[in-house]
């Protein structure tokens, strides 16, 4: 991994066009401003790592098919 | 063509039925390619049955048969990714989990699949802002 060590209001370029900025340093949190193209894809990795969890929990589900469930899910908001 | 499958045994498909996603179903680099199966029994749920591995299937719903008021913003490049020209052209899909305690059942508003039916081009996007959750409870806790 590549580390590098920046100030507050210092910025790393990545690529053309990604630029990203310290913007605020406050004891253990570190506030960080993006610049990047509309089609890139930026995630925090947690919610990345649960999208995946959740996927991997459905892709081995079995089937449903009690006859309450269709009007259950349909009804529930 | 003939699919082996673990929900479903051996289910007989065409080619063009087959669904291509462009971006896989995070988690799922080696499943490109499903098939949308219905059974009749279960609808509204349907499942994203993976044409690569038969053990993979994703039972999905409808988000609006969950909440009334699901809405989603599409970004133009996500649309011209499937191959859409406006999102009347598209349907949306969100994954559901089916834990052994049916009272977790649960589906993933954060990460819809949006879909296109006609050229049969579909991806799972990921929201940016976190008005849905990733576990989204379909029945009543309690209950």
């Amino acid at each position: 991994m590549l580390v590098l060590t920046r100030k507050l209001n210092e910025s790393i370029i990545i690529g053309d066009d990604v630029q990203i900025s310290v913007i605020e340093i406050n004891n253990s949190n570190i506030k960080l401003g993006i610049n990047a193209p509309m089609d890139t894809s930026i995630y925090r990795e947690e919610v990345f790592k649960k999208i995946r969890e959740e996927n991997e929990s459905s892709s081995t589900s079995g089937i449903i098919d009690f006859p309450d469930f269709p009007k259950t899910i349909i009804t529930k908001r | 063509m003939l699919l082996k499958t673990r929900l479903f045994g051996e289910i007989e498909v065409e080619e063009k039925e087959v669904i291509n996603f462009t971006k896989p179903i995070l988690g799922f680099d080696d499943c490109r390619q499903y098939v949308l199966v219905e059974k009749e029994a279960a609808f509204p749920v349907f499942w994203l049955q993976s044409v690569d591995k038969p053990d993979v299937a994703f039972p999905v719903v409808s988000p609006f048969s969950v909440n009334e008021e699901y809405a989603i913003k599409i970004r133009p490049h996500d649309l011209s990714d499937i191959q859409a020209k406006n999102t009347l052209d598209i349907l949306v899909l969100t994954i559901l989990v089916v834990p052994d305690t049916i009272t977790s059942l649960r589906t993933n508003l954060r990460a819809p699949i949006i879909y296109n039916p006609v050229d049969k081009v579909a991806k799972q996007l990921i929201l940016n802002d976190d008005k849905y959750p990733i576990q989204h409870y379909i029945l009543d806790q309690e209950s």
